[in-house]
């Protein structure tokens, strides 16, 4: 863009409290604000509504609330992720260093590296699960499963959207509140529903079809909570070979509120 | 639009994190004479301290940037993983908050997997000087659904300047060296996500006085 800016665009680049006209680094492209500035009553009102605008967005642009346990969770899956080799280096901004692959390439290696990891955990998990003799399952088994299926439900899961879900191979409990938004498949015998409201944090409905009822587990509805910790709450219950897994990050929600029912005490 | 943190830019002044956002850079980009000279450096942050300090900021930062709660909880994660993978690029503590931003900022981009379209400008019209609607006392506190509103209308071309000019503080060169844009790009989309912003929560206001208003009589 070739064109001169218009003193609106100059005042408008300027921070709050930074007084950026008096600024060396800044003074060749403000300099017309400047001079204006010194002759303009207009000008100088127009700065004190722009400067209080600017000092109100700014102050509602940090009104956010912070998922309790965010930082957590964050720790906890890193410290997971301890557990992986040591990255290869990739390079930043103007350090460039010897390479035989693209940035994108190692970045796409290692977060493969890292799924397969995490996929290979979770199905290593999955299969002793699935293949040995029904047994007691422990609320903290399935709580730990649980936990892989939630960071295999991210951006990089296959989500699909909800016209092709398995609904009769995977049923969706009659007990939920809210209808899912879109689904993917986890591993050959599990698959995650999307169950988060708009502006809200996560939900999640993990769905897992066995072979046979797993004891330990509440056979119906309503859930029973398993322990969990950094603001990710969990329930399960079961219908026939069918578990349920709930997974709710909570703050302004609480699991309790995706379910027609409350859980019993 | 360049999808990398640039470090290096001739920021002088601190942003809200109290941190200096042009100090992105690794240390490498600075003479050897500033680090021998620099008798007690802060010690190199590890990942655990940047995500118990920076978890907050950088989420508020990335659900301004997505809207969306579960995107942004995804989005500060993949910043942690790149800043994992990239650390030992990061040895003075006090540039970690502008770094981790801008980690942020190209996540979000590369998120997106095509690239930014090129909004015409003129779809979005600039204020005039005497044409400021959102000046007055009323606006002393604004409404974050309404901004939430305001921002999701702006094409990404538009929030991301927005955004890096409120949020993280950058001044308008700052803004175009790491985004490698003319000066007067960042100027002409700055003054024009301001002035839709402006004109959006004006619109809200008036809409919400009126309901009240309808509410009151009604009542």
């Amino acid at each position: 863009m070739d064109n001169k800016p218009t003193i609106r665009e100059l005042l408008d680049a300027c921070r709050v409290d930074q007084h950026d006209p008096q600024r060396p680094e800044l003074a060749a492209e403000l300099a017309p604000l400047a001079r204006e500035l010194q002759s303009s009553p207009e000008l100088l009102q127009a700065v004190e509504k722009s400067e209080r605008f600017d000092r109100s967005v700014r102050a509602a642009l940090d009104d956010v609330a912070v998922p309790a346990g965010l930082a957590d969770r964050m720790l906890a899956g890193f410290e997971a992720a301890l557990v992986m080799p040591a990255a290869v280096a990739v390079e930043t901004g103007t350090v460039v260093a010897q390479r035989s692959f693209s940035r994108r390439q190692w970045i796409a290696l290692v977060s493969t590296a890292a799924s397969l990891l995490i996929v290979l955990a979770g199905g290593y998990e999955t299969w002793r699960w699935v293949m040995s003799p029904p047994r007691p399952l422990s609320n903290d088994e399935l709580a730990a499963a649980a936990t892989t299926w939630f960071d295999l439900s991210g951006p990089q899961a296959s989500w699909q959207s909800l016209d092709k879900a398995p609904l009769a191979q995977y049923p969706l409990s009659r007990g939920l509140k809210f209808g899912p938004t879109r689904w993917a498949r986890l591993d050959e015998s599990t698959v995650v529903y999307e169950l988060t409201r708009p502006g809200r944090q996560r939900a999640l409905l993990f769905v897992k079809v066995g072979q046979r009822p797993l004891p330990g587990i509440t056979k119906t509805f309503p859930l029973q909570r398993l322990g969990s910790s950094g603001g990710l709450a969990l329930g399960a219950w079961q219908r026939g070979s069918v578990v349920y897994v709930l997974s709710v990050i909570e703050g302004d929600q609480r699991i309790e509120d995706f379910v027609a029912r409350q859980p019993e005490a | 639009m360049a999808d990398q943190p640039r470090p290096g830019t001739t920021q002088h002044t601190p942003n809200r994190a109290g941190t200096n956002p042009a100090q992105v850079a690794v240390s490498s980009a600075l003479p050897a004479e500033v680090h021998q000279a620099d008798e007690n450096p802060l010690p190199s942050p590890t990942l655990p301290d940047l995500i118990r300090e920076f978890a907050a900021p950088l989420y508020r930062y990335a659900f301004r940037l997505a809207g969306q709660a579960s995107d942004a909880e995804d989005l500060v994660q993949q910043t942690f993983l790149v800043a994992q993978q990239k650390l030992h690029q990061l040895r003075e503590a006090e540039r970690a908050s502008a770094w981790l931003y801008a980690v942020l900022r190209s996540c979000f981009l590369k998120s997106r997997r095509k690239p930014i379209p090129q909004t015409m400008d003129d779809s979005f019209a600039l204020d005039s000087l005497a044409d400021l609607p959102a000046g007055d006392d009323s606006d002393a506190w604004l409404d974050r659904e309404a901004l939430q509103l305001a921002l999701a209308d702006l094409p990404d071309e538009f929030k991301i300047v927005v955004l890096m000019f409120y949020f993280e503080e950058l001044s308008y060169k700052d803004i175009a060296e790491q985004l490698e844009m003319p000066i007067g790009t960042v100027m002409s989309r700055l003054s024009r996500g301001k002035a839709h912003l402006r004109r959006r929560l004006v619109t809200e206001e008036k809409n919400t006085a009126e309901k009240n208003a309808e509410l009151e009589s009604r009542n």
